[in-house]
């Protein structure tokens, strides 16, 4: 249990909290692989005798929306983490769709433009607003990173 | 190119011809004049940094260097068993630049089963083969059988064998399944992660056969035992073992390490790199590398590498066809 | 022989190849991402001139420090530098955020050394007959070995039984993206080629732990910001005796790696996790482990460390290496001259023993260093989260890349950073899911290569003595672990 958790708890809702919306999401995942399992896995005949290859992810895929059933059942009643404020959510998908799309535009900008910005986004992010340590510090943490990959480990960085 | 309308200035024209036949010279002379290569050469090994065909080809870039007058730098891109490094290098500028040592597997077995996004002969220019571990048919030195026939025989007759592989859908496992198919023997495939899993299930006695590659010391210290080669020639290690085709049965997988770039690459800068290559592949220093790490040298010119490629391709088609159904 | 092995180590050379591998591990393994596979491999090209003792001595130093190494992060940053190290991070962290990081870290150096030198002493005296009882774990009893260690991490990892099993599962689930590994099909992967090679382990390990920790600062970190924890005192004296009250913990997870390196295929998170499950159904304060117990420190780190020794078993005697790291090693063995298989102690004899004496003396220059950097890197903690974590973002992506080389990874990276996240959001446990993931596709492969086999009977497993008796001592296990919280529930009430 992380510390953050408990104090957020007072002000729970029992029903649609942050677990059971996470559970479900985990069962809405295993249903879905399991009615694409046929299309997805292509089997191949050699005429091997034994289970073939639907056959493991049809047993797991089943254990875990088992597991997730299970889990919603046994914790109906019980006190959940409430889902938090909007704006903590929004902060936090504006960070993943950022990194997502620097991350899909390193091949066009490189890996020191899209991992500067990250560095610096996330510096910002988190409320550090002096412009030696929120631009200048990612800046150079990126510019380190780059020469060492690029000369030290011969990566072909984009 | 307006000037006339402009009116007649004989000033102009005279600059812009000046001109203009600078540019022309200077495309000529930098088309002409400059050597290939004039960079550094990339070398991508579609596997991880460490294995045997990323240490030969890393000794191979070394001693093709002071050939070519420019560093090769090798780049390892692993993933998909080989398919991810084949599928970027067929799309990279044929410029000469950019080469890849590839093997069997990604050359022309996979690409035979599935799509794998590139085609092995239509993107391919195949430069030179350098070697290509013999793999082997080979079972434990307590099993009853002497020879591959009498492997078979017994086979035929009710018992069931398994053989492991390094993998599924790889040139040994092909080869099995058209052997037991030829000879309606009872093989059961056991693939493995690796050659040196499928060796060690062997060794353990929990499967009967294995088709892997270095067996050299394990045969001789007297573990196992090798009944047959599964490549085109003989092992010049184990002078008296047969290949399968010497054994009766039409089938092969020749195992290659092989340099291509991509097809539409000029033709002179082919030449080039085939003979700078070519000269530092059949060199001793490169023979001896190849011994330390206990691989064979086996030079092959691009032409017979590509008529290999092309024929084994169509039989492994042809193969996966009839297991499709 | 022994003798003759040990001059050869007096040589200067010898000594500085020592140093420098251990210090380049170290780093490098702090560092996520870089793990002992691409280290060695990288210094492969430049040990090529060297004479044999000295270059397999600095690659043995690069693989002993750099799993090593992956526990400062771990400890210090609660980012495992390795995956080996994210059993560390559990107690280890805990400790940190207790001002006792100097403590931590030196009981994760000190059960480090003792596991190596275990496990080394065990490939010294027992190479050869452990080599053939490795070759006893075929498919039937790997499988029954993997399921095993999957029930230990489930029922003794700490948390809810339930909240652990759905985790693991999620884990094997998400291995199944990729090739299948029987019949090398996609499955799962939608018709890209590059979701072909799977969820790769490292980009995941780096998303759940160290892009979810920033995107749990950004949640909400900057309001309740950490309590920017005191170093304490640096210099967290560990005594002799403390770590003489843990021997038998240290004794057990050596055990554990060890043995768990012998055989093919598992690594050394795996070990980790399952000391650490051993470690806290041992111990008589249970409720401690989670919350910064040191034996939940010294457990993980002897096991991770073990594993070394007991790889090479297999790789040196039989020429067999059993993962990643002792591939790339067999390699540079080789290009030494020095072929490992059956003939290697015959002709080699004196080299092999300077090895596996190196070995065991690498633990000084491992101390000594790892003492020295302790100084510096513990300072770490003290850095505002603002001005680190932009920095651990940044390595993240660049480590991820650094795998495969491929964007993709990358993607798999932020994608498991936003599981994790919502995961460490719901106090849902991270480590099954990660063994999950570990263990998910060899339990498959093993389980389906033991049924091909045996013609799709079960017999398989229940013939072999070593599968019977792994399935028997999981069912003892489940059903010890249920008595325990029944009698738990009832003094409870």
């Amino acid at each position: 249990m992380k510390p953050g958790i408990e104090s957020s708890q007072e002000n729970a809702d029992r029903h649609v909290g942050l677990q059971t919306l996470i559970t479900s999401g985990l069962l809405l995942v295993a249903l879905v692989g399991l009615f694409t399992l046929s299309s997805q896995v292509t089997v191949f005949d050699f005429g091997d005798s034994g289970p073939d290859s639907r056959f493991f992810p049809r047993l797991v895929l089943s254990l875990l929306a088992l597991m997730a059933g299970l889990r919603l059942w046994r914790h109906r009643h019980a006190v959940e983490t409430a889902l938090g404020s909007t704006r903590d959510w929004s902060r936090t998908l504006f960070a993943v769709v950022l990194i997502g799309v620097a991350i899909a535009a390193m091949n066009l900008v490189g890996f020191l433009a899209s991992a500067a910005v990250v560095g610096i986004l996330i510096s910002w992010l988190l409320g550090e607003r002096r412009l030696l340590l929120s631009v200048v510090l990612p800046l150079v943490v990126a510019a380190l990173v780059t020469l060492s990959a690029r000369q030290l480990l011969n990566l072909p960085l984009p | 190119m307006s000037y006339h309308q402009q009116g007649f200035d004989a000033l102009l024209f005279h600059r812009i011809t000046i001109a203009l036949a600078t540019a022309l010279l200077l495309v000529t002379t930098t088309a002409w004049a400059e050597p290939f290569p004039s960079r550094p050469v990339t070398l991508v090994v579609p596997y991880g940094a460490g294995g045997t065909t990323d240490i030969s080809a890393r000794q191979l870039a070394k001693l093709v260097e002071p050939i070519l007058g420019q560093p090769v730098v090798v780049e390892n891109h692993p993933g998909g068993g080989g398919i991810n490094a084949m599928r970027s290098v067929a799309r990279a500028d044929p410029d000469g630049y950019t080469l890849i040592a590839t093997t069997s597997s990604p050359a022309f077995v996979t690409p035979a089963l599935r799509d794998v996004g590139y085609d092995p002969i239509q993107d391919f220019l195949p430069l030179l083969n350098y070697s290509g571990p013999y793999h082997g048919v080979l079972i434990n030195a307590d099993s009853p059988y002497r020879t591959l026939d009498e492997l078979l025989e017994a086979a035929r007759n009710g018992t069931r064998l398994t053989y492991a592989t390094a993998g599924a859908l790889g040139g040994a496992h092909l080869s099995f399944t058209a052997l037991s198919r030829e000879t309606h023997a009872d093989l059961q495939h056991v693939p493995f992660d690796g050659a040196s899993s499928a060796t060690a299930a062997l060794l353990g006695h929990h499967v009967d056969i294995a088709l892997v590659p270095a067996y050299c010391d394990l045969v001789n210290d007297g573990r196992l035992r090798l009944l047959a080669v599964l490549d085109d020639e003989r092992d010049p290690d184990f002078p008296s073992i047969p290949t399968l085709a010497q054994s009766g049965h039409d089938i092969e997988f020749p195992s290659i390490v092989a340099l291509m770039a991509p097809r539409e690459t000029p033709a002179d800068r082919i030449d080039t790199l085939r003979d700078a290559f070519t000269q530092a592949a059949s060199s001793d220093a490169f023979a001896q590398v190849m011994k330390k790490l206990n691989q064979p040298v086996r030079l092959m010119s691009g032409e017979a590498l590509e008529a290999v490629i092309e024929k084994n391709l169509t039989d492994y088609r042809e193969l996966a066809s009839e297991l499709k159904k | 022989m022994l003798l003759d092995a040990f001059y050869a180590l007096l040589d200067v050379w010898v000594v500085i190849a020592a140093v420098v591998g251990v210090i380049a591990g170290i780093v490098i393994g702090a560092i996520p991402g870089l793990g002992p596979t691409m280290a060695i491999a990288l210094l492969i090209p430049v040990t090529f001139t060297m004479s044999p003792i000295p270059a397999l001595i600095l690659l043995l130093g690069v693989y002993q420090g750099a799993i090593f190494g992956g526990s400062i992060s771990a400890i210090l940053l609660n980012v495992p530098g390795t995956p080996s190290s994210a059993a560390t991070a559990l107690d280890g962290h805990a400790m940190a955020r207790q001002g006792k990081a100097g403590e931590a870290l030196r009981i994760a150096l000190y059960a480090s050394v003792f596991g190596n030198v275990f496990s080394c002493l065990v490939l010294m005296l027992l190479a050869q007959p452990l080599a053939s009882l490795a070759l006893d774990f075929g498919p039937a009893q790997m499988a029954a070995l993997m399921l095993f260690a999957l029930a230990i991490i489930v029922l003794f990892g700490g948390g809810s039984i339930l909240d652990s099993a759905l985790m693991t599962l999620v884990g094997i689930t998400a291995g199944i993206v990729g090739l299948d590994p029987i019949e090398g099909l996609p499955r799962f992967t939608f018709g890209s080629f590059a979701a072909e090679d799977g969820l790769q382990l490292i980009p995941v390990l780096i998303g759940l732990f160290a892009m979810s920790e920033v995107l749990l600062q950004a949640f909400g970190g900057h309001r309740q910001s950490r309590p920017s924890a005191e170093v304490g005192s640096v210099s967290g004296h560990v005594g002799l005796l403390a770590m003489w009250r843990m021997r038998v913990t240290l004794l057990i997870s050596s055990l554990i790696g060890t043995f768990v390196g012998i055989l093919p295929g598992i690594g050394s998170t795996v070990p980790a996790f399952v000391s650490y499950g051993f470690a806290r159904s041992r111990s008589r304060h249970k409720e401690t482990f989670g919350q910064g117990e040191p034996e939940g420190v010294a457990a993980p780190e002897a096991a991770n460390n073990a594993v070394t020794g007991g790889a090479l078993v297999p790789m040196l005697s039989l020429g067999i290496p059993g993962d990643a790291v002792t591939a790339v090693i067999l390699g540079a063995f080789m290009l030494q001259g020095l072929t490992p298989g059956p003939f290697l102690f015959q002709h080699h004899g004196v080299e092999v023993y300077a090895i596996f004496e190196a070995l065991v003396l690498l633990s000084i220059p491992c101390v000594l260093f790892g003492l020295m950097m302790f100084k510096g890197a513990v300072h770490v903690i003290k850095l505002q989260p603002r001005h680190l974590f932009p920095a651990i973002a940044i390595l993240a992506i660049f480590g991820a890349f650094s795998v495969n080389n491929s964007l993709f990874d990358v993607g798999v990276m932020l994608g498991a950073g936003v599981i994790g996240f919502l995961f460490r959001r719901c106090g849902f446990p991270l480590p099954p899911l990660l063994i999950g993931l570990i263990l998910g596709p060899p339990l498959e492969e093993s389980l389906r290569q033991a049924l091909l086999t045996s013609g799709g009977s079960v017999d398989i497993f229940l013939n072999s003595p070593i599968a019977l008796g792994l399935l028997g001592v999981t069912a003892l296990c489940a059903l010890g672990a249920s008595l325990q919280r029944l009698r738990h529930r009832r003094q409870g009430n």
